[in-house]
């Protein structure tokens, strides 16, 4: 019978790194966030702005070799780093929100 | 816990009830868990006496119960100060509860009572459905949905009679899907692969979607309670939250479907859902963080100089949704991102991987927050305008969470050794199963997984004492 699933095989000693790495993109991710959200509360200055890109780059490139190392395949490739580059601007969006939005309240507090 | 002296509103009266039933299964869930977990280590431990396929189909479906209990009595809880009104149908309501309350007795005591014997139509009506998590009989499972409609319509006639604000709103269209959903695990096919596609969606419908907005809502309502958060900012965090969870949460459960026989482009839609499924976890985490600082801030800027400031009204119920904040996203997201695409998933399916990520999501991700909900319907019950934390509550914060980290470690070590050896090495068959079980890690970690057991069991014992003291004790202090 022919085999219906093809599924790249990875190597014992490969999973230790993929499970690493994937803590890594959620890690760096988080890390990315906070900076972005610590400055925009005024617990950091704004020049931590420029090191949270710099997380959110170690980030892409851990998601990157993520899918190297489970073999992805080119789509998956693709639709991972598109992620990534979504991810770049989520936080600048919400907070974006939020300033409209404490605007808005603020103004109609003020009208009350 | 155990009074209700301050609660003007009989909708949330019956809400301590539900708490307290949900805590009692919560004790029962963890029990049998211990038991199941000694069972792995000596299994002739109460052999044909409680087998271990009974403790741990009880250990999963008092946790799903328990966490229903305490979802519908969050709702309860909540309605009043939402909408300004009591419950339409308080006196259907508290019949609902009672009917429900022994319908699970009478389950849980003929899961316990009646282990084995060959399965017919009968014993799917009276006995045991047979699907893993939701294994209620279908007596039971039609007396659930009756049980449910009665809440349901409790929920939407208040929401359409009283205010209708934006935490309601997502509360009332969230709870609809979750009901209707209960429905896709109550009929049969007689294809194994369509029959799991439909049973996948109750469970991982709920939990990654379903229940996760619900939370996200209870999260919301708890920051504008304990914090006097701005609602306009808390109600639009949510929406982005619905969105995003909704959006990658649904075809997300993609994931599922690898390996039961569904069609191959399931595997890049889930691959990529899957992978989104941690960033709006990632925003719940930041936004109760952003709201604690922000309110704090405030606080601080407006009080008198050496005056100390809290923003915070109610600390241990504070402490359990900021821990559910990190631990959603380290349950749910790390550990469920570890394993999620397919060519990881592959390997890791069914191995204590799986247990690992099941432990820390359930607990970092819902009981956290439902523990927290318990203690503000305490704080409204004892009439306690300021709680804070006993010696009690910290022994509770610090046990659960250092014992069910410490399973979580555990089941992860052994399901790391069962993608090597197991899978990647000896490629998956029975004689690997059983020669992975038996190697030194695998015995280990169960070892270590029954310790922390205890430890967690220990966290809860202090748990309820705290839950049972800490509103008389303060509103004697007040």
């Amino acid at each position: 019978m022919e085999p219906i699933i093809s599924m790249p095989v990875i190597a014992p000693n490969e999973f230790l790194g993929i499970f690493a790495v994937s803590t890594m993109v959620l890690v760096l991710g988080v890390g990315y966030a906070a900076l972005v959200t610590l400055s925009k509360m005024g617990y950091l200055s704004r020049k931590w702005i420029p090191v949270s890109y710099i997380f959110w780059i170690l980030q892409a490139y851990s998601l990157y070799d993520l899918s190297v190392r489970i073999h992805s395949s080119p789509f998956t490739f693709k639709v991972l780093m598109i992620a990534m580059l979504a991810y770049l601007f989520a936080p600048h969006v919400y907070f974006y929100l939020v300033e409209q939005a404490e605007k808005r309240y603020s103004q109609a507090e003020e009208h009350r | 816990m155990l009074t209700n002296a301050h609660l003007k509103y009989e909708s949330q009266k019956l809400g301590m009830n539900y708490f307290r039933v949900a805590i009692v299964l919560f004790g029962a869930q963890l029990l049998l868990g211990l038991v199941a977990a000694i069972q792995f280590m000596y299994p002739g431990f109460l052999f044909e006496v409680l087998d271990f396929s009974v403790a741990r189909m009880v250990h999963i479906n008092a946790l799903v119960v328990w966490m229903l209990y305490a979802m519908i009595g969050s709702v309860y809880y909540m309605i009043p100060d939402e909408t300004g009104e009591e419950v339409v149908g308080a006196g259907l309501g508290k019949l609902a509860f009672w009917v429900l309350t022994a319908a699970v007795t009478v389950v849980v005591l003929v899961y316990i009572f009646i282990q084995i014997g060959s399965g017919t139509e009968a014993t799917i009506w009276l006995i045991n459905e047979g699907r893993e998590y939701i294994e209620a009989p279908r007596w039971a499972d039609i007396g659930i949905v009756v049980v449910v409609l009665i809440f349901y319509w409790n929920v939407f006639a208040t929401f359409m009679k009283g205010k209708r604000t934006g935490i309601m709103t997502v509360m009332v269209a969230d709870l609809f899907a979750l009901a209707g959903l209960y429905l896709a695990g109550m009929f049969f096919t007689d294809n194994i692969s369509m029959d799991q596609y439909w049973w996948w969606w109750v469970i991982h419908l709920w939990v990654e979607a379903t229940w996760e907005v619900f939370v996200g809502a209870l999260a919301a309502y708890g920051l504008i309670k304990i914090l006097g958060a701005k609602r306009e900012i808390v109600e639009m965090w949510l929406w982005i939250e619905v969105l995003m969870l909704f959006g990658s949460g649904i075809l997300g459960l993609g994931h599922h479907y690898f390996w039961i026989g569904t069609p191959e482009y399931w595997w890049e839609i889930g691959a990529l859902f899957s992978a989104l499924e941690p960033v709006p976890l990632v925003a719940m985490f930041v936004h109760v963080l952003y709201d604690w600082g922000k309110e704090q801030g405030h606080m601080e800027a407006n009080a008198a100089e050496g005056e100390k400031a809290h923003a915070v009204n109610n600390t241990p119920a504070m402490a359990w949704i900021a821990t559910n904040a990190f631990g959603n996203f380290l349950g749910a997201g790390i550990w469920g991102f570890f394993h999620t695409l397919p060519q990881v998933n592959i390997y890791t399916h069914g191995t204590q991987f799986t247990a690992a990520h099941g432990h820390l999501a359930f607990f970092g991700a819902y009981a956290t927050i439902l523990i927290g909900m318990m203690y503000l319907g305490v704080q409204g019950a004892s009439g306690i305008k300021k709680m804070t934390m006993t010696f009690k509550t910290k022994m509770a914060l610090f046990l659960i969470i250092f014992g069910l980290l410490g399973m979580t470690v555990a089941l992860t070590i052994a399901g790391y050794e069962q993608v090597l050896v197991e899978r990647a090495d000896l490629g998956g068959g029975w004689d690997a199963y059983f020669t992975a079980q038996n190697l030194p890690w695998m015995v280990q970690a169960m070892g270590w997984r029954l310790a922390m057991g205890v430890v967690t069991f220990l966290g809860f014992v202090y748990l309820l004492w705290d839950l049972l003291t800490i509103g008389k004790a303060q509103a004697k202090e007040a």
